[in-house]
């Protein structure tokens, strides 16, 4: 660039930032700079300025050519090779030249702001298009009198037009009238500029008179404004009926905006209606799952990790003595108390994870009562299978415990009536003869009377000395000997005295062995001796068989376990009494054989108690531990001895085995541990032992087997597996 | 003259028996005894005829009701006295198949077996 050049553009005033480029190569990058407003060429002298010219795109900075004032065809040169402008080099060349570059660059920048401007424009208006399009809701846009200006697919779609009226529909032809009633109450809250109530009304009611006037009527009585949410916005949610059903009720929400002073609006209107049917059913979800929880009579609660309580429902407040909540963050080890050894199934499901299914056990309350509970734990698990702690579900267990003592109850009064018949046939036997034998002792000492006062006639005479009448009396001492058959009643009454005395010392070892049993001066609680426990009790109930069994015994030492020894007698009793009953129902004349064995194996004691009788059918022996099952009449038997029965074994933590043979016979093993009871829960009450059960399942059928049972009934057909594990 | 009645005392229970010979010594009755219901079953096969049976309920074997009613059935003229010492567990239909002129209970009353023996010895109207 020439100097005189550099010199003009310094008269711009402002500063300007020049970048030279020497040639092609060195100006094509500089043309895509966007900082760059104008190419200005020093004469066309150069080989390659037309090529230059030619690099700078149609899009590009303006360019200038400087040309020589003295050739018209530079100037038709540079035009041709692409030019915005060119500047003569002249005397006037300093003041035209920065003119010039001014107000190419203000152009070129103005032109070039106009672009960007339209592009973001077109841009905006695209998405303004597309956002209108998708829109999950409809849009619309009417003017004052309520027509169509325009609408989105979404509206069309949700109220589709049922004439092709265009532009001039009405909204309120389009809208449910409820929906339009909303509307109106809408537009009536926004009704600008009006601020008094009578220029809405007034509003309102020409808004009518038009629709009106196109066949349209709207009852808008007591329709009450909405607030605005903003200004400009309300925004209101109807519930409304499009179709005939009750099914076809919808919810809509619909936002409104006033567009302008024209009076034009914008209605937003979606489709709730799924929404409001989601949350109103998650809503009655919940509230059924709250009113579940509040109201099952089980307790639930929900402990953390930490143990401590996080949710308890009211039942579990009852329990726990809580109210309204404040048990949460209590720890659920305080109503189990440590020292009493009681099972605390929660703590072991947090710990190890163990699902529990009505363990039983024992809560202690603030109050220190205990209660008894049936309680069932399962660990919460998050996605990750990581615990999040327990939920446990529990029930008072009182008064099934105090139904259960009753029927326990029941079932002894049952059985002591069967032993009451044994006893008193017993009894009365000997008692039978004791009491003719008193009455004829009495004659015989009456008999006796008559021969003393004879003897003593006798001792009279012979005191006064008179033969005759000596003789006399004499004679009279052996007809009274003779009348009352002295020799027979001398040698009788010692007789009758022997035999009443044996018949006494009878009655006097049936009631012992009858206290033997009972033993109401033992607590309920102690070192039980097996042997004395079965023998007792063997010995009452063959006072009621002797007639057709025959008792064989074979006991063997055995140490003193810890148990309810009331209890375990409860138990011989019944498999006793069963033994018996399943001999009778042979119907043969011959004695039946029921063997008692005792036996200590490893570390525990076995009773066994073989009868001959019929034996019990596979499929009945399944059920024989079933409560309330029994073959036996109607009246003979509760059905609830052997389930009893094995309720108290298993207390004992023992277990029942049974191995039977139709038509040989049945085989009873009472298994019991040495170490005895181990759970201090169990068997608690005191009274419950001090009686006696009957048997049941009588037995009959036709298969030689051997088996278990448990009183659920799923009996596992193999030896010996433990009943108590059945639990 | 007469022959005394012959009655036949049936208990497994000797003591028994040997009270009821006691109180009926004087009695004017031909007394015999079986320990059991098979023995008085023979007996009531052979002669002199039994006139009456007094039998206890409870024995090895047969049981009271059930001799009866075999005697019933062997020798209807016999009469029979159920002695038992429970009467409760005897069922009505059994009772009914023996038909005893009484049903005695243990301990029994001196007077009263006796009046009850004499009467269904003597009085047509309580034999069934």
């Amino acid at each position: 660039m020439a100097v005189e050049t550099t010199g003009a553009l310094a008269r711009l005033g402002d500063p300007v930032e020049l970048v030279r480029a020497q040639d092609v190569e060195e100006l094509r990058p500089l043309t895509a700079d966007p900082s760059i407003d104008l190419v200005l060429f020093d004469r066309l002298d150069s080989a390659d300025a037309a090529e230059m010219l030619a690099a700078i795109p149609g899009d590009g900075p303006p360019s200038i050519v400087v040309v020589d004032g003295a050739s018209e065809s530079e100037a038709l040169e540079a035009f041709r090779a692409g030019a915005s402008d060119c500047v003569y080099f002249g005397p006037e060349y300093e003041n035209v030249l920065p003119v010039v570059l001014l107000e190419l660059v203000r152009r070129w920048r103005s032109d070039r702001q106009r672009q960007v401007s339209e592009q973001r424009i077109r841009w905006l208006e695209d998405l303004y298009a597309g956002i209108i399009s998708e829109m999950p809701a409809g849009l619309v846009v009417t003017d004052l009198d309520g027509l169509i200006v325009t609408e989105n697919p979404e509206f069309t779609r949700l109220f589709p037009s049922q004439a092709a009226t265009g532009l001039v529909e009405f909204l309120a032809a389009r809208l449910p009238a409820g929906l339009m009633d909303a509307v109106m109450r809408m537009e009536r809250a926004e009704s600008l500029p009006a601020d008094s109530a009578q220029e809405v009304a007034a509003e309102t009611a020409r808004k009518l008179d038009a629709l009106a006037a196109r066949g349209i009527e709207l009852d808008i009585e007591g329709a009450t404004p909405v607030a605005s949410l903003a200004p400009g916005l309300t925004h209101i949610q109807e519930l409304v009926r499009i179709g005939d059903s009750e099914e076809d009720t919808r919810a809509f929400e619909i936002r409104h905006r006033r567009l302008d002073e024209q009076g034009r609006s914008l209605l937003v209107i979606s489709d709730v209606t799924e929404s409001e049917w989601l949350s109103d059913r998650l809503e009655s979800l919940r509230r059924d799952t709250r009113d579940i929880i509040e109201n099952i009579n089980s307790a639930l609660i929900v402990v953390d990790l930490n143990g401590r309580i996080s949710f308890a429902n009211p039942a579990a407040e009852r329990i726990l003595g809580g109210r309204n909540g404040d048990l949460g963050g209590r720890e659920i080890s305080d109503w189990f108390a440590p020292a009493l050894e009681t099972v605390n199934p929660i703590e072991a499901c947090l710990l190890d994870g163990d699902r529990s299914r009505g363990a039983e056990t024992l809560l202690q309350r603030a109050d220190g009562q205990w209660i008894p509970v049936g309680i069932s734990c399962s660990p919460r698990l998050d996605g990750a299978g990581c615990s999040r702690g327990v939920v446990a579900v529990f029930q008072d267990l009182s008064e099934i415990k105090e139904l259960e003592l009753q029927v326990r109850q029941t079932e002894k009064m049952a059985s002591i009536g069967q032993l009451a018949a044994g006893v008193a046939h017993e009894v009365n036997n000997p008692m039978g003869f004791i009491h003719a034998n008193l009455y004829q002792m009495s004659e015989y000492l009456s008999d006796l009377d008559k021969y003393f006062e004879a003897t003593v006639r006798l001792q009279d005479a012979a005191l006064e000395g008179d033969l005759e009448i000596v003789r006399a009396a004499a004679e009279d001492v052996r007809i009274v000997a003779r009348e009352i058959d002295l020799d027979f009643v001398r040698n009788d009454f010692q007789k009758a005295l022997m035999e009443s005395g044996e018949g006494a010392e009878r009655i006097r070892h049936i009631v012992k062995d009858l206290r033997d049993f009972s033993r109401p001066d033992l607590p309920a609680r102690s070192p039980a001796d097996v042997n004395q426990a079965i023998d007792s009790t063997a010995n009452i109930v063959y006072t009621m068989m002797k007639n057709s069994v025959v008792i064989e015994k074979d006991y063997h030492d055995l140490p003193k376990i810890d148990a309810y020894p009331m209890q375990l007698k409860q138990v011989f009793m019944n498999l006793l009494v069963n033994a018996h009953q399943a001999i009778e129902a042979r119907e043969e004349s011959e004695l039946g054989i029921i063997r008692i064995e005792t036996e200590e194996v490893g570390d525990e004691i076995v009773v066994r108690i073989s009868d001959t009788g019929i034996g019990i059918p596979v499929e009945v022996q399944s059920r024989i531990f079933e409560p309330f099952f029994t073959t036996k009449p109607v009246g003979a038997g509760t059905g609830l001895g052997l389930s009893t029965s094995f309720n108290i074994i298993e207390r004992h933590g023992g277990r029942i085995v049974v191995e039977s043979e139709v038509a040989r016979g049945s085989l009873f093993e009472v298994w019991l541990p040495v170490s005895g009871l181990k759970d201090s829960a169990a068997g608690s009450s005191d009274e419950e032992g001090d009686g006696v059960a009957s048997g049941d399942a009588s037995l009959s059928g036709d298969a030689a087997s051997k088996g278990e049972a448990s009183p659920k009934g799923d009996a596992s057909l193999k030896g010996d597996a433990s009943l108590s594990g059945a639990r | 003259m007469n022959e005394p009645p012959v009655v036949l005392l049936v208990d497994d229970e000797p003591r028994v028996l040997s009270a009821l010979r006691r109180t009926l010594r004087r009695e004017g009755l031909a007394l015999e005894e079986a320990s059991n219901g098979s023995i008085a079953l023979d007996r009531i096969g052979e002669s002199p005829s039994v006139d009456l049976v007094i039998s206890d309920q409870k024995m090895p074997g047969l049981s009271g009701v059930e001799l009866l009613a075999r005697i019933r059935e062997a020798s209807p003229s016999t009469r029979r006295i159920l002695l038992s010492g429970w009467t409760a567990e005897i069922l009505p239909g059994e009772l009914s198949l023996a038909a005893p002129a009484f049903v005695l209970a243990k301990p029994w009353d001196d007077a009263g077996l006796k009046a009850s023996i004499h009467s269904a010895l003597y009085d047509d109207d309580t034999t069934v």
